[in-house]
């Protein structure tokens, strides 16, 4: 873990999504105003001990144990694959991500390397298995820092829950770093519940190396805005990067999703598949980007952006590209998709006895449930599909379903 | 249950598709309504189950006596009608045994336990031929064409219905295929008096049934019927008849 204390972990290898300095996606971007300062709650007993009495209550209800809980006055770990420190160099706004440009994600990162109070790691040694559960609470901003380092033929599913406590504007900003190094298996499933208070920077950059699987499901459902820059790549010979994003938005939410998959080296697969039900007034935008390198002979890459609008009002821009240097034998595809809810699928569903407002939801859950498939967890499958459930079934975001205790049933995926 | 059409006239878009077609099918019984392409038979199947898109510009559709034309396709449905589609949709992420437990529930009123559902499912798929791996999976999702229909068939089987429509249950089969939907078919009508019409190209899954009656319907009319003989009157001379 030597180095690791150090705050500016991520800023030297961070970096702006390549079009990012485009006019199109200049011009499909939802801007984000970081405070001059953050806001933090102080450590006191009282507030720490409200984060652990909220983080019991979600624990009860969903009888489980986090193996770490992070927040502004609470910070813990159970766990000795997560280890969570205080950055060495005094916070600041001194970095401005080193001034080579301009660009959002720079920018962004520069402001979560400059004002975390804590920096967590998590390891796996080499070889070895984790199955990881982290709550994330945000009780004032929190820029926080996160790296994930999973050593040759390590295995680690993380998944990571955010929810928040916040009643004024408040800032949730985690930045991941992850490595999935040499034949290892890495999944990472990202829920972000926060509430009405919240608004979400989520940055991340990962990659995996030779013959590795980096797996990361993204569900985004809750925060009044949402802004994702996710940079992820396939790395080594053989490696392979799945991402699976599904955004659900409502009322006035806001979701700036961007996502840029690269291939780097041969037979490398890099798979992005994003989706977005939005209802009310909601606005989505999803950038994905393909960039395959050159000499990669059998890389496979894909790109597919779907949404659904539940209303008239609710928008998607979906902007899928790509760029190929020249390998021989590669595989590459991208599209996308937005429409209203299939009349004909709903026809079937009334046809067959259900009427047709249970119909729209199922087919609304059913085109979510695509997206979460691929959460091996069956807890965190559960947590997430009932929170999206409830969702269309008209609950707010931010706040948690009970779980059937029959369970829910989970189709199996045709590819799998 | 006895379904009854009377002069319906149904259009699309302003243009009339179905232009007065009278049938009465009572319970138990088998129509079969033969045609070529484009003669009106799918959508006449979609207007009973109450489509949205076919327009009925007049003539009735009488269940037991009473107008169906102001219940919605959910309302028919739990009346007693299915239609099994030419074109089953596909819906990825909704698991066939979560949305076949949601509609028996819809129809009856209650949804059936667990253990039960599963072993009634299993139970017809075996009947059906329909690999037990699909059961698990999405709705119809990645199905072949084959299988999609047995999939409808095996709805069918599970939600009971007093009268099925079955649009082209034949299509895209295998002979094996098509004796084990008729079969199926067969044996629901036995045991539960569903009454049923099937609308169908060629003789082939005919062959295996006892229809009561065969109509042919040609550019939105029926213009003839009668028995087994017609069949064969139809596959000598076409439709030109």
């Amino acid at each position: 873990m030597e180095g690791y204390g150090n705050r500016k972990i991520a800023i030297e290898r961070y970096f702006s999504v390549p079009k990012e300095m485009d006019e199109l996606y200049k011009k499909h971007s939802i801007p984000v105003r970081l405070p001059d300062a953050p806001y933090f709650v102080e450590e006191t007993q009282d507030n720490a001990r409200r984060i652990e009495e909220f983080a019991s209550s979600i624990e009860e209800k969903l009888k489980i144990r986090f193996d770490a809980v992070i927040s502004c006055a609470l910070c813990k770990s159970n766990s000795d694959s997560i280890t969570i420190t205080k950055p060495e160099v005094a916070h600041g706004n001194e970095s401005d991500g080193g001034g080579l440009d301009n660009s959002e994600g720079r920018r962004l990162a520069s402001y979560i390397n400059a004002n975390a109070r804590r920096s967590i790691f998590i390891n796996t040694p080499g070889g070895g298995t984790g199955k990881l559960k982290i709550l994330f609470v945000n009780d004032c901003d929190m820029p926080i820092q996160v790296s994930i380092n999973v050593e040759e033929k390590g295995m680690l599913n993380l998944f990571e829950y955010y929810a928040s406590v916040a009643k004024s504007g408040s800032i949730m900003a985690p930045l991941h770093e992850v490595h999935a190094m040499k034949g290892s298996e890495v999944e990472i499933s990202m829920l972000h519940n926060e509430n009405e208070h919240t608004k979400v920077i989520s940055l991340i950059k990962g990659d995996a190396l030779d013959n590795s699987k980096l797996g990361m499901n993204f569900i985004y459902n809750g925060a009044t805005e949402t802004k994702a820059i996710n940079i992820l790549s396939s790395n080594g010979d053989g490696s392979r990067v799945h991402v699976n994003e599904i955004v659900y938005g409502s009322g006035d939410q806001k979701f700036d999703i961007n996502t840029y998959i690269a291939n780097s080296k041969p037979r490398s697969h890099a798979l992005l598949e994003s989706g977005a039900v939005l209802d009310g007034n909601s606005l989505c935008i999803l950038k994905g980007f393909a960039d395959i390198n050159k000499w990669t002979k059998g890389a496979k890459s894909r790109i597919t952006q779907r949404g659904i609008l539940a209303s008239e009002n609710a928008h998607i821009d979906a902007l899928p590209d790509m760029k190929i240097d020249y390998s021989d034998e590669v595989s590459a595809t991208h599209s996308a998709a937005t429409s209203p809810i299939d009349k004909e699928a709903l026809f079937y569903l009334n046809s067959r006895g259900i009427p047709e407002d249970e119909a729209r939801k199922l087919f609304i859950s059913a085109f979510a449930m695509k997206y979460m498939m691929n959460i091996s967890e069956p807890f965190a499958l559960e947590l997430a599909s009932s929170i999206v459930l409830g969702r269309i079934e008209g609950r707010e975001f931010g706040s948690l379903p009970e779980l059937s205790p029959k369970g829910i049933w989970i189709p199996v995926s045709a590819s799998r | 249950m006895k379904l009854e059409l009377k002069d319906l006239r149904v259009s699309i878009e302003e243009k009339e598709v179905v232009k007065g077609v009278n049938l009465k099918v009572n319970q138990g019984e088998l129509h079969v309504i033969m045609g070529p392409n484009g003669s009106g038979k799918t959508t006449l199947a979609k207007t009973i189950m109450g489509h949205p898109q076919p327009k009925v510009t007049g003539g009735e559709i009488l269940v037991d006596g009473k107008s169906i034309l102001g219940l919605k396709p959910n309302e028919r449905a739990r009346l007693g009608l299915f239609l099994e589609f030419q074109s089953p949709t596909e819906i990825e992420g909704l698991g066939l045994v979560s949305f076949l437990n949601t509609a028996k529930g819809a129809i009856t009123g209650s949804r059936p336990s667990f253990k039960e559902f599963m072993h009634e499912i299993k139970e017809n798929a075996e009947k059906l031929a329909l690999k037990e791996e699909l059961i698990g999976r999405s709705l119809n999702f990645g199905f072949s064409g084959g299988e999609k229909k047995k999939a409808e068939i095996l709805q069918m089987a599970v939600l009971k219905p007093k009268m099925a429509i079955l649009d082209e249950p034949d299509s895209g089969l295998d002979v094996d295929a098509v004796k084990i939907v008729a079969e199926n078919v067969n044996a629901l009508m036995k045991m539960h008096g569903m009454g049923a019409i099937l609308i169908t190209h060629y003789s082939r899954i005919i062959n295996y049934m006892n229809p009561d009656v065969i109509h042919v319907m040609k550019d939105g009319l029926i213009v003839k019927e009668g028995g087994r003989d017609l069949i064969r009157e139809v596959e000598e001379k076409g439709y030109n008849i």
